[in-house]
C-alpha cells in the first residue's frame, strides 16, 4: 500500500470514506432509475410498433419501425446513466430473462397467431411484446441498480 | 489486481463522493449528481475541476434530441485510481475482501 506522511495525518476516518462511498453509490444508482411510467410508454410504442409490423403490410411496417424509432429516442432522452454491467453474470441473467420473457412467449404464441386474422393478430403480438418487454426492462434494471449499488462491479465490467 | 494506493486528491470528501457516484456507469449525467450528492451546483462544478485537472473524470457536453446535457464520466485512469483508493480504505479498516 501506498501512503505517504500529510495523507495519514489529514485522512478522515477510513470507516467513514467507504460509509460514505457506499452512500453516494446507493444514492446515484437510485437517481438513475427509469421511471415506471418511463417504462411502460415504452412498451407501449414498442408493442404498438411491433404489432404493427405483425401485419406484414408495407405502411404497417414504416409505421412499425417509425415507433421503435420514437421508443429509441424516448430511451435517449430519459436516460441519465450510460453504460451497463457486462460481465458473465450479467449476460448469463439477460440472456435468461430475454428467453423467459420475449422468446419462448414468442415462440408459442406463434401457434396462437396463426390461428388469428388481422387485426387480432397485430394485437396479440404487440401484446405479448409490449408486455414481455415491460418484465424484462424492469428485471434487467433491478439487477443493474442493484449491483451498482452494492458496488459488486469490477472495473471493466462496464461497458 | 488492484494494488491498494491512497489519493488524496480522491480522499476529499466531496470528491471521493463523485467519483463513487460516477462509478454507476460509463457515464452519468451532472444534475444526477447534484441530486443523488445533494449539493449545489458550483460545488460540483468545483471539485469536478480538481478531478478534470488530474485527469481522472471528463466532461462531454451532448445534445440528446433536444435539451443539452452535461456527462460526467471517471477515465480509465480515474477509474483505477478510485479502485485503488477503496482498496487502500479498505486495507486500512481490515476489510480486503469488501465490494468494488
Amino acid at each position: 500500500m501506498v501512503f505517504n506522511e500529510r495523507s495519514l495525518m489529514d485522512a478522515r476516518d477510513p470507516r467513514t470514506g467507504l460509509a460514505e462511498v457506499d452512500a453516494a453509490r446507493r444514492a446515484a444508482a437510485a437517481a438513475s432509475a427509469t421511471p415506471m411510467r418511463t417504462t411502460v410508454l415504452l412498451c407501449l410504442i414498442l408493442g404498438l410498433g411491433a404489432g404493427l409490423m405483425a401485419m406484414l403490410e408495407p405502411l404497417g411496417v414504416v409505421a412499425g419501425i417509425a415507433m421503435l424509432g420514437a421508443g429509441f429516442v424516448l430511451d435517449a432522452r430519459t436516460k441519465r446513466r450510460r453504460g451497463q454491467i457486462t460481465d458473465g453474470r450479467a449476460v448469463a441473467a439477460r440472456l435468461g430473462w430475454y428467453a423467459a420473457t420475449l422468446l419462448v412467449p414468442m415462440f408459442v404464441g406463434q401457434w396462437v397467431i396463426r390461428a388469428l386474422n388481422w387485426p387480432l393478430r397485430g394485437v396479440v403480438f404487440g401484446a405479448v411484446m409490449a408486455v414481455g418487454g415491460f418484465v424484462y426492462l424492469r428485471l434487467d434494471e433491478r439487477y443493474q441498480l442493484r449491483r451498482f449499488a452494492e458496488g459488486d462491479v469490477k472495473p471493466g465490467d462496464v461497458t | 489486481m488492484i494494488h491498494p494506493t491512497f489519493d488524496e486528491v480522491i480522499h476529499q470528501s466531496t470528491r471521493l463522493r463523485i467519483c463513487a457516484a460516477a462509478s454507476v456507469g460509463t457515464a452519468v449525467e451532472f444534475s444526477l449528481l447534484e441530486e443523488s450528492l445533494g449539493i449545489s451546483t458550483s460545488l460540483l462544478s468545483k471539485q469536478l475541476k480538481v478531478l478534470v485537472d488530474a485527469g481522472y473524470v471528463s466532461l462531454e457536453k451532448r445534445r440528446t434530441v433536444g435539451r443539452p446535457r452535461t456527462w460526467v464520466a471517471l477515465t480509465t485512469r480515474g477509474r483505477r485510481a478510485y479502485e485503488a483508493h477503496l482498496a487502500a480504505l479498505r486495507a486500512i479498516v481490515g476489510d480486503d475482501a469488501g465490494p468494488g
